[in-house]
């Protein structure tokens, strides 16, 4: 009970709203019934309003928003009116719902009245199917292989919009569409078993070519395929179907002349010849090569596995010590040696015993620790292969989105091609669950103010039909979903306008602001506005909102776009929840997790050089003013921090959210490693700054810091804490351009930082062939490359830019994690004019030669320096 | 006549039986009887239903958990499950006298949920019945009557009965207040 007393509070400040919300919406309604816009409305507050219900676990009140969805659905599709007496059974059951507001008691009896009323009204339209009583329990298996059939069809009908003479498609839509109407017969759900065998006519005629795949028939698909949903979802929630077939029916019909509406389902002829025998045996008896398995039961199993990993590490530090008793013991009899003539006659029989024992403990020993090193691998295994069984591919996600962006251009009237790639790659379920939204969002936005109209792209010379571009990729621990659209892209001076003439900042504050910080204005609280968010794309969400929950997935999400050209959205996700790769650091006497996808470095700082810059503590860094913030005090912990280190440095770890940098003074570094995430009980759910929790092999707890909160916590002081650019410090050359090759993202985002903070201008190429390329279009100033990479290596890039005649005087400096000395040699030989080796980096060091090389005798803004990487 | 099964706190139970022969102990006739666990905070005692008890722990190390109410001492290990560890004494506005000598973790459950609660000393298993929480429970501080079920007079030594939902549940509990 406690537990849903927490969720309660919780949300109930949320269920208010959206129930004032609909109050709200209903009398704007009742004055104007046509006013779309407020029924809109309405239904999205009734939705938020059951799904408080059904996560409160008040299945009478969940029930009721459910037929008052059905209600307002009725009306939006016309099939009646809103009048006065449904008024007021609506505001009789925005009654119910504040009584529960207040006193957390629901009230069946009025409730139940109240579902009575209304359910005629919806009845005398909607017909109520339920499944034949001996099958009720294989209800909930039905609905979930039904919702394949309907999710396979729709796929298929959108390619099949692309490519309609694509039979094997075709006959992939009409198997779906064969097996739900078995499936459906057998429950004894006829009037959708009907439904669905309308639709295989239709289907069987296309395959026949007696039937063209036109717009209209793929609209009348489509639409039936929805109503099969919509099925479904009441099905789910209700175990009574409400069938709304009709209309879909005469669809379908009026495509084929020759089949009556009325007709009755052949349920008991034999399936056409049209099918194949095989194809036939293929749908009634799928191979049993799958189960389902509820995900409370798979996360049980991720949990176990994980419980079995911190035991190990705690058998395993036993194991240790037992090893160390054991050695102990070697020595200590090495160097008795037990010598014969100091032991007395009657001691040998229980010294011999001794020995015997000590064997035995050696042998016992070293037998553990074989049998722990083999527990360990397998327990290791069982973890990464219980982990991959949550993965699922993002295609379960991205294949929902086509239709999506189907429906929204139409609706907006722009020509889309929508383009998806990397819907393979496969991340944790929890996030695949919850990524649909801020998708779902973005498109919308693309769709609505990203894209022009066809007129305004011929207009400004662009083809007709625009591109969206949605691509997912794995890089190391992280998945990349890029969104992309060639649209008008974002006036980011309009951006600045917008937030200062809403109060969001200062004028004065934001003139310095580079393009990358004004973009970073659309995800502020507040920022959306009725006069850049229509009323589709401005559905109760703003861009804070999808920063939001991308960051609750432990994700961030970046934009950039080109005026005129196109905008680009980058969000990366962790691959799973269930384990992070995390430094452990010391403060205050806690261990403390920070997931690494947080950290950017970490740094030793003279303390003399952390002094007050704009009216808070930093340092400048690179040229930049990073903010230091001490841990303890951030956590709300009153004592101080464990002190400088020797030679009056502090150790800080540099942080990241977004475009947010601080600097957090910590007491010491205990490494890195692969930790797994718990939550820190029912109670503590939502504890400011602390992601989660995990069980150290000591058996202590140790918190996991959630950095986006703690960095965004205060947005008006951290607003200022943006790092600028320093200009007495930094004298930006933009004379000089530099090329950097390196395959490695992350090396190469380094660098590219590094130069860039030192006023260089850089780009950027991943191998030598595309360095090559790049040359070729462009003059550069000077080359940093690697050694290692695919494609071309830098030695024969070196040899290339030396044998050709513009660049045989470009300057180039070789960065390599190889230091042999054949390799410095054959470096210089091939003509580089410097060869540094990564791990003795030293940022100072490259600037100063790169400095040097391009006849520059010093670049400044070197304040500190770096311990990292 | 109760018994006294033994326990950690055997020598307090003895005081306890001796107490309880010198004096005329409350018989419990009719209502059921329950078993309770028995406890100290300071000099006071305090007893809880076992039906809510699932052990008892020596102090863990407890994990400080920041901006939380002042009385959760943060978060502890129990066989992989996060708990969150309770000072019973802020919740109930007692003074923080001289440290425990033995200080233990009385893990409950309530509603489901697990929580440490933190004592400074173990008693051991009284019966009680409903007839015998004659007494009112000592309303400390800042402890609430919800807090209690009642108390019962154990041969010299008042003993509160804690209501684990009514202190578990209130107000502010979890999370700061206002």
């Amino acid at each position: 009970m406690t537990e849903d007393t927490d969720l309660f509070l919780t949300l109930k400040d949320d269920y208010r709203e959206a129930l004032e919300q609909f109050n709200d919406a209903l009398l704007r309604l009742e004055s104007d019934p046509e006013d779309r816009d407020s029924l809109d409305r309405a239904s999205r507050q009734l939705h938020n309003v059951k799904g408080f219900a059904n996560r409160m676990r008040a299945p009478k009140l969940g029930q009721l928003a459910h037929i008052f969805e059905d209600v307002l659905e009725a009306i939006s599709l016309g099939r009646f009116q809103f009048d006065e007496t449904l008024a007021n059974l609506l505001f009789k059951g925005i009654d119910l719902f504040v009584h529960y507001l207040r006193s957390r008691e629901v009230p069946s009896d009025k409730v139940a009245e109240l579902v009575e009323e209304i359910e005629p009204l919806l009845f005398t339209t909607i017909e109520a199917e339920s499944a034949a009583t001996d099958m009720e329990p294989l209800l909930p298996d039905f609905i979930a292989a039904a919702r394949d059939n309907v999710e396979a069809i729709n796929r298929g009908l959108s390619s099949l919009e692309k490519d309609p003479s694509n039979s094997e498609i075709i006959r992939e839509v009409y198997r779906n569409a064969h097996s739900l109407k078995g499936s459906a017969l057998t429950m004894g759900f006829e009037r959708m078993g009907k439904l669905a065998h309308y639709m295989e006519d239709v289907l069987r005629a296309i395959q026949k070519g007696q039937l063209p795949v036109t717009p209209k028939a793929c609209d009348a698909l489509f639409e039936t395929n929805d109503a099969l949903s919509v099925m479904l979802d009441t099905l789910a929630v209700s175990k009574r179907m409400k069938v709304d077939a009709e209309s879909s029916m005469k669809r379908l019909a009026s495509l084929l002349p020759d089949i009556e509406p009325e007709e009755e389902p052949r349920v008991a002829e034999p399936v056409r010849p049209v099918i194949e025998p095989s194809e036939v045996s293929a749908t009634t008896v799928p191979a049993v090569d799958s189960v389902r398995v509820s995900t409370a039961r798979l996360d049980e199993l991720i949990n176990l596995a994980g419980e079995a990993a911190i035991a190990q590490i705690r058998l395993a530090s036993e194991v240790d010590s037992l090893m160390r008793i054991r050695e102990s013991w070697q020595r200590l009899r090495l160097k008795e040696n037990f010598s014969q003539h100091s032991i007395l006659e009657s001691d040998v029989g229980s010294i011999n015993q001794f020995l015997e024992l000590g064997d035995s403990l050696e042998e016992t020993s070293r037998r553990l620790q074989e049998a722990a090193e083999n527990t360990s691998r397998h327990i290791e295994a069982l973890q990464h292969r219980s982990m991959e069984i949550r993965m699922l591919p993002l295609a379960l996600v991205f294949n929902t989105l086509p239709r999506a962006v189907r429906d929204l251009s139409r609706q907006f009237g722009k020509q889309v091609s929508f383009r998806v790639e990397g819907e393979r790659t496969t991340i944790d379920k929890r996030i695949l669950e919850q990524i649909g939204d801020p998708l779902i969002h973005l498109l919308r936005n693309a769709l609505d103010h990203g894209i022009e109209t066809p007129e305004v792209r011929r207009q400004s010379g662009k083809p007709e039909t625009a591109i969206i571009h949605l691509k997912a990729s794995q890089e190391g621990g992280k998945v990349l979903i890029t969104l992309t659209d060639d649209g008008q892209g974002i006036d980011h001076e309009r951006l600045k306008e917008i937030a200062i003439g809403k109060g969001l900042i200062d004028g004065d504050e934001v003139k310095d602001w580079t393009q990358a910080q004004l973009l970073e204005l659309i995800f502020l609280p507040g920022f959306s506005t009725s006069s850049l968010v229509t009323d589709v794309s401005g559905r109760g969400v703003g861009m804070d909102v999808v920063r939001a929950n991308v960051e609750r997935l432990k994700g961030q999400v970046e934009v950039t776009s080109e005026l005129g050209k196109k905008t680009k959205f980058v969000i990366s996700l962790p691959v799973t929840l269930a384990t992070v790769h995390a430094l452990m650091i010391q403060c205050a006497g806690e261990i403390l997790a920070i997931p690494t996808f947080s950290i950017t470095k970490t740094l030793q700082v003279p303390i003399h050089e952390i002094r007050p810059i704009q009216g808070r503590q930093a340092v400048v860094h690179q040229g930049e003013i990073l903010p230091i913030r001490s841990l303890v005090t951030s956590l709300g912990w009153d004592e101080e921090n464990g002190g400088p280190l020797a030679e009056g440095r502090a150790l800080v770890v540099v942080t990241q959210a977004g475009e947010r940098r601080v600097g957090f003074l910590i007491d010491d570094i205990l490494g890195e490693r692969e930790i797994v995430i718990k939550d820190l009980g029912s109670h503590l759910r939502k504890v400011s700054c602390v992601a989660g929790a995990t069980i150290l092999g000591s058996g202590e707890v140790a918190l996991i810091l959630d950095i986006p909160q703690l960095l965004w916590q205060k947005p008006v002081e951290v607003r200022q804490e943006w790092p600028e650019q320093l200009e007495e410090e930094v004298s930006p050359d933009r004379s000089h351009l530099i090329l950097v090759v390196e395959d490695q993202v992350v090396t190469r985002q380094m660098e590219k930082s590094i130069l860039e903070a030192a006023g260089f201008r850089v780009v950027t190429a991943e191998n030598g062939l595309d360095a090559l390329e790049k040359l070729r279009q462009q003059s550069f100033d000077l080359v940093v490359t690697d050694i290692l990479m695919p494609k071309m290596d830098g030695f024969t890039l070196t040899k290339e830019i030396r044998d050709n005649e513009r660049t045989k005087n470009l300057p180039v400096v070789v960065v390599t994690s190889m230091e042999r000395e054949a390799d410095k040699r054959r470096g210089l030989e091939v003509g580089a004019d410097a060869y540094l080796v990564k791990s003795s980096f030293d940022q100072r060091h490259l600037i100063d030669i790169i400095g040097n090389l391009l006849g520059k005798r010093r670049v400044k803004g070197q304040g500190t320096s770096g311990t990292g990487n | 006549m109760p018994d006294f099964p033994s326990g950690p706190g055997k020598k307090i139970l003895e005081q306890i039986r001796r107490a309880q022969q010198n004096q005329h102990a409350p018989v419990a006739k009719d209502s059921p009887q329950q078993q309770y666990l028995s406890f100290r905070l300071n000099e006071e005692w305090y007893a809880l239903s076992v039906y809510q008890l699932v052990e008892v722990l020596p102090l863990p190390k407890i994990t400080r958990v920041p901006s939380v109410p002042d009385h959760i001492l943060g978060v502890m290990n129990l066989r992989g499950e996060v708990l969150s560890a309770i000072d019973l004494k802020k919740i109930l506005g007692l003074p923080q006298e001289t440290p425990a000598v033995t200080p233990s973790i009385v893990v409950v459950e309530e509603g489901g949920v697990r929580t440490g609660l933190l004592v400074d000393d173990i008693g051991d298993l009284v019966d009680l019945g409903l007839d015998d929480l004659t007494e009112e429970p000592l309303l400390t501080g800042k402890a609430q009557p919800a807090f209690f079920e009642g108390a019962a007079h154990w041969g010299g030594i008042l003993l509160s009965v804690i209501n684990l939902r009514g202190l578990l549940q209130a107000e502010g509990m979890y999370s700061p207040q206002g």
